[in-house]
């Protein structure tokens, strides 16, 4: 025998199938499996540092400042400091929806359509595992990644403003730690949020990536159309349309906005209001949402269970 | 003797396509078995049977596993090479390793990179820069150093040229082949690989036709080659096959013995590609 590990020299070949060593735990499999997702699909870290990037450049070539003229009171200053970082992070959560959308529709159907399928299932590395290693990299990695990228650069923007403003006296000066971490608490909150509220999408789209034979993308609109054509022939009704939209839209009209000013006729009011009441709490209690989370999970059971029975063709 | 493989009555259809008829065949270990067939015999299928790759009716077991239930586990025991284009275009000869070190428990990785050492492979190139007998290599390089104890090739050599297809056996011979292990493989190119084969295994539209050791085939199969004179007499001793070679004939028999046919023309053990064309153009 020349083989160097002495374990099979230890295993009688004769001898009914050996007690295979366990793989060395766990973690290591899946650490090893998100890696893999990442060297496969790098856009998921290349495009938020791309946004980053250019949200610095135009922060330092557009001179971006921050102008408290809509705003007297400190409070006033705090919410417009804290509104303009808010919306600093939006084209972050823009590229997660973005990436979300394209990953977790290809990730299982590029392996089947390379044939590479054959090569990662002739790996002792399990289904399931497998699935599950994409939902952690597209439900928790990335989002939270995101998040943490866009904290960086609103830190970063922040102090390209301040230094701006006393080289230049360009705008004012206006840091509030307390306000920076309540938005960024308001947006890790939201974050988990929205991966909760349109988890039954993003699984909806890896079941497809898994099933599909060819364009994913396709089978993303046509049931809905044609459910959506035939209600409407049939029955006359919108409730497929209602349905979708509700679940595609309304996490942020229904769940996170802010309860209505009672009376409010200052605008500067309704600005401090609009920063002082902005919680997306209510969200978790929307039974909806974990109506959806329940659908998302049984759609990745089924997702497993194609996989199961998918191989190159 | 308890068998690597086990399978017992195996059917698969895809539609009304009857890829797999109640084959029946059992692989012993130690052994190199050729599955050898037409295109569409069902090569293919039966491996991904054996594989868990691709869901089948009837008994299938291999190396006391269930292959459909319980393939993740099978794998720590099992190696598969499909052909050469199955490595992901995007994957680095780095990552390549990383990957299967991070997934296989008896993955060697310092004899995997002794094994690429030999090549002029780079360990940044992607998978997409190489050439396809560099890909083979590559898997090759991963599947020798996992201490599998049943390999199973598909076609290991599509599309490679000669020299690299010389290598991949002798390669697979020299390093890594031993009396642990067993090795599975499907080929069209029969000449090249007859010599290291211990078994073989014909496959016919689904069906077995033919499954025995390499050394018990004399016994069985003689090829008679007739003159025109003898052809009359041979035939009523019925070959199963016949062909016409320069004005003479050869005759394959089954189960004749060499006594009754040696003294009508020169005999002699059929190659198992001669065993093939005949096995698969008999009636």
């Amino acid at each position: 025998m020349n083989n160097l590990d002495p374990l099979l020299d230890a295993q009688d070949a004769d001898a009914a199938p050996a007690a295979v060593p366990a793989p060395a735990g766990h973690p290591p499999v899946l650490r090893t499996l998100i890696r893999r997702e990442f060297w496969e699909h790098r856009s998921l870290w290349i495009a938020p540092l791309c946004v980053a990037i250019a949200l610095l450049v135009i922060a330092i070539i557009g001179k971006v400042s921050f102008d408290s003229s809509l705003a007297t009171l400190p409070e006033q200053r705090r919410a417009v400091f804290g509104m303009s970082m808010a919306y600093w992070a939006l084209p972050q959560f823009v590229t997660l929806g973005i990436i979300t959308w394209m990953y977790a529709g290809d990730c299982l159907y590029t392996e089947r359509k390379d044939r590479s399928i054959l090569f990662w299932k002739s790996m002792p590395v399990s289904d399931t595992l497998t699935v599950l290693s994409k939902v952690l990299v597209v439900m928790v990695i990335v989002p939270l990644g995101i998040y943490a990228v866009s904290a960086l650069t609103t830190l970063l923007l922040s102090g390209i403003t301040l230094i701006r403003a006393w080289q230049d006296h360009a705008g004012d000066a206006f840091w509030d730690l307390g306000t920076w971490l309540r938005i960024q608490g308001i947006s890790l909150v939201a974050v988990v949020a929205g991966v909760l509220w349109f988890s039954p999408i993003t699984a909806f789209l890896l079941l497809l990536s898994a099933w599909a034979r060819r364009s994913v993308q396709l089978w993303v609109f046509l049931p809905p159309l044609i459910l959506m054509m035939l209600e409407q022939v049939a029955l006359g009704t919108h409730h497929v349309l209602n349905i979708l939209e509700y679940r595609l839209g309304s996490v942020f009209t229904h769940g996170l906005a802010a309860p209505g000013p009672d009376g409010a006729a200052d605008p500067h009011l309704t600005l401090n209001l609009l920063f002082v009441n902005v919680d997306p709490l209510p969200a978790f209690a929307n039974v909806d949402m974990w109506l959806g989370v329940g659908v998302a999970a049984l759609l990745i059971v089924a997702t497993i269970r194609i996989r199961q029975y998918r191989d190159d063709t | 003797m308890t068998a690597v493989i086990e399978a017992r009555g195996l059917r698969k259809s895809y539609g009304s396509n009857r890829a797999l008829e109640d084959v029946t065949f059992s692989v012993a270990p130690g052994r190199i078995v050729g599955m050898i067939g037409a295109n569409g015999a069902g090569k293919t299928t039966a491996l991904k049977a054996i594989l868990g790759l691709t869901s089948f009716e009837g008994d299938l077991t291999v190396l006391g596993r269930n292959p459909r239930t319980q393939r993740d586990d099978l794998m720590t025991d099992v190696s598969f090479i499909a052909d050469v284009a199955v490595l992901s275009r995007w994957l680095k000869v780095s990552q390549a390793l990383d990957y299967v070190a991070g997934v296989h428990p008896r993955f060697n990785r310092a004899r995997a990179e002794e094994f690429l050492r030999k090549t002029d492979m780079k360990m940044n190139s992607r998978v997409r820069e190489l050439s396809r007998g560099m890909v083979t290599q590559l898997h090759l390089a991963l599947i020798l150093a996992i201490d599998a104890r049943l390999l199973v090739l598909d076609e290991p050599t599509l599309g490679l040229d000669l020299l690299y297809r010389r290598q991949f056996y002798d390669t697979l011979l020299n390093d890594y082949f031993d009396k642990g292990r067993t090795i599975l493989l499907t080929t069209h190119q029969v000449e090249e690989i007859e010599h290291l084969l211990t078994d073989v295994l014909f496959l016919r539209q689904g069906r077995v036709t033919l499954s025995a050791p390499v050394d018990t085939l004399a016994e069985q199969y003689v090829q008679l080659t007739v003159g025109p004179d003898q052809v009359a007499r041979a035939r009523a001793l019925r070959p199963f096959y016949e062909r016409e070679i320069f004005g003479r004939v050869a005759m394959f028999f089954e189960g004749q013995p060499l006594a009754t046919l040696a003294p009508l023309g020169d005999v002699r053990t059929p190659s198992i590609a001669d065993l093939f064309v005949a096995k698969m153009q008999a009636p």
